[in-house]
């Protein structure tokens, strides 16, 4: 193994993660080759010096808070979807009235359309449904709307 | 499928299905049991205690809050050790924007001061508190990617096997990173070893 091979695969070796045969034939390497050998103890004394890294320091409290913190997400979540609850409700509620408002629209304008003389045209109730109180009573209000109606539809027929 | 995890891993499979059914005492002891790697691996990333603590808390938050989610596919080990270094390179890069943005500001307003030198500290603290600064300042300047594969070689005694299931990158690419880093922290600490 040559000098530059070696030098590539110290860090592996240094930690044990190459296999038998590329570890002996690193090793003999640098049991006779003292550049390489002085590389190496310098790479294992920069590691040793990292130790002087101080740990963090024990928490008692880490596991508390940790479930504390969580207590106050899902509460957020939770007032949320309570927030969106207390707007969708409106919401829901002003559509399903403008929904409503819309099919009794298209519902009510099943009328009849009648022209008169001056061209304008005026829309009445369809006299369709008023069968559906026959028979009226003489002189009732029915009896007089529907008899007015078919009059007034039997004029505009071209 | 539990056949590919060595017994102490099976344990947490078992801890975490019993977490993801809601069994606070299971994820008690899950925090109790990795509360330690994780918080200095956060820390030795980040290289500041409070975000660290804050980075840390936030990793088992996460965990928990995604309990529902969790399939005993990798270790739990590795899915806790990448959602940390997720974080915390996350908390870097906001940390870097924001020392940025502050110096900036300082600049501008010409009230920069001149950096401390370490001649000005306690001769009692010097040696000691000088070593750390350098060591830590020396990571620090690594690029993330050196910097994590070496905190999880170096501190966390990780294989690169698991290093590179972390950080989802094959091994060569674990060992060319130690390399480099170890080469770049060798020439820079020098002066502490020599």
């Amino acid at each position: 193994m040559k000098c530059k091979k070696v030098k590539r695969v110290l860090s592996p070796y240094l930690d044990c993660a190459l296999s038998p045969e590329e570890s002996n034939a690193v090793k003999r390497h640098l049991e006779s080759c003292s550049a390489c050998q002085e590389y190496a103890s310098e790479l294992e004394a920069m590691w040793k010096v990292l130790d002087v890294l101080p740990s963090m320091p024990e928490n008692p409290y880490f596991v508390q808070r940790v479930l504390s913190r969580i207590e106050e997400k899902e509460s957020e979540q939770f007032s949320f979807v309570h927030r969106l609850e207390h707007f969708l409700v409106p919401v829901a509620t002003g559509f399903a009235l403008l929904l409503g408002i819309w099919i009794g629209y298209l519902a009510g304008g099943n009328g009849e359309r009648l022209g008169n003389e001056n061209g304008n045209s005026t829309l009445v109730a369809s006299t369709e449904y008023l069968e559906t109180f026959s028979p009226l009573p003489s002189a009732s209000l029915g009896e007089v709307y529907l008899s007015l109606n078919t009059e007034l539809g039997e004029e505009g027929t071209p | 499928m539990l056949g590919e995890f060595s017994p102490l891993e099976i344990d947490d499979v078992k801890w975490m299905l019993r977490v993801r059914d809601g069994d606070e005492e299971a994820f008690r002891e899950l925090v109790e049991k990795y509360q330690t790697s994780i918080r200095n691996l956060c820390f030795r990333l980040i290289g500041n205690r409070e975000d660290a603590e804050e980075v840390a808390l936030e990793v088992f938050v996460q965990l928990y809050l995604s309990r529902h989610r969790y399939k005993p596919e990798a270790k739990l080990s590795t899915y806790l050790y990448r959602i940390a270094m997720t974080r915390s390179l996350n908390r870097i890069r906001d940390q870097k924007r924001k020392r940025a943005i502050s110096l900036e500001f300082l600049k501008e307003e010409g009230r920069l001061d001149p950096e401390i030198s370490p001649s000005d500290l306690p001769d009692v603290q010097l040696e000691q508190k000088e070593m750390e600064a350098r060591v830590r300042n020396a990571l620090e300047a690594l690029p993330e990617k050196q910097r994590t594969a070496l905190v999880l070689r170096r501190y966390e005694e990780l294989s690169y096997e698991e290093i590179a299931s972390i950080m989802g990158i094959s091994v060569s690419a674990v060992e060319a990173l130690l390399h480099r880093a170890r080469e770049t922290l060798r020439k820079r600490l020098k002066g502490l070893f020599s």
